[in-house]
């Protein structure tokens, strides 16, 4: 926001800019275009440069404190109206892929349904996964739950469970 | 001599006011915050002058 778009000569004025950095973090860089009838510099560029550092993950939660109101918008809201792969996408990957802090998909893929059909269903005690199903406190209904333990554990490939 | 020169350049904008322009001048155009955490503000103000002689017009803000 600039304080006044016209500037007598000599004359002072501000430009306010900010970022939101709700659930961002790491290295961020945004630019604003300033357009003017300055015949040398008719575009000139202001930046705002920051590393935002991860202080909400660092902290030591409990698992079910995920779906508490300072966690929910990235980690219930997202997965809203979401099935099978998309609501994995949504809701598991940011802690379950390669240097994350849960077990990637391909390692949960080698474990047997009934022992990630539990952990979904109930969280895993000692570690920060929560339990999603509906019945026991979490964001996800009974056909939302199967979907996802059918997408990250396929049945057909595990036949000894079913 | 610098004064000279400035007196010059002053006669020749009073004899041709066509060619006044504006120039925008920014006390530093980026600005770095270091490193911040998820609660801090990160609002900034930039500082403006027209050091030119003619009205500076700020037409649009775009940003990234």
């Amino acid at each position: 926001m600039a304080s006044s778009s016209r500037l007598k000569p000599g004359e002072k004025g501000k430009i306010k800019m900010s970022v939101d950095i709700r659930g961002k973090f790491g290295s961020i860089y945004k630019t604003v275009q300033v357009q003017t009838n300055d015949p040398q510099r008719p575009q000139t560029t202001l930046a705002l440069k920051m590393n935002v550092k991860d202080l909400i993950h660092m902290k030591d939660y409990a698992a079910a404190e995920i779906f508490g109101d300072a966690c929910k918008s990235c980690h219930v809201e997202r997965g809203k109206g979401r099935q099978g792969q998309d609501l994995y996408v949504a809701d598991c990957m940011m802690c379950h892929s390669e240097g994350k802090s849960a077990s990637p998909l391909s390692e949960m893929r080698t474990k047997p349904r009934e022992e990630l059909e539990k952990a979904i269903r109930h969280g895993v005690e000692k570690t920060a996964m929560p339990g999603w199903d509906s019945k026991f406190g979490g964001p996800l209904r009974e056909e939302e739950i199967r979907g996802l333990i059918d997408y990250v554990r396929p049945p057909s490939k595990n036949r000894r469970s079913n | 001599m610098k004064k000279i020169v400035l007196a010059i350049i002053f006669l020749f904008l009073q004899a041709f006011p066509a060619l006044a322009q504006p120039s925008l001048h920014i006390d530093g155009p980026e600005h770095d915050f270091g490193t911040i955490s998820q609660e801090d503000r990160t609002e900034h103000i930039f500082g403006i002058e027209n050091r030119g002689d003619s009205d500076l017009i700020i037409e649009k803000l775009v940003p990234s």
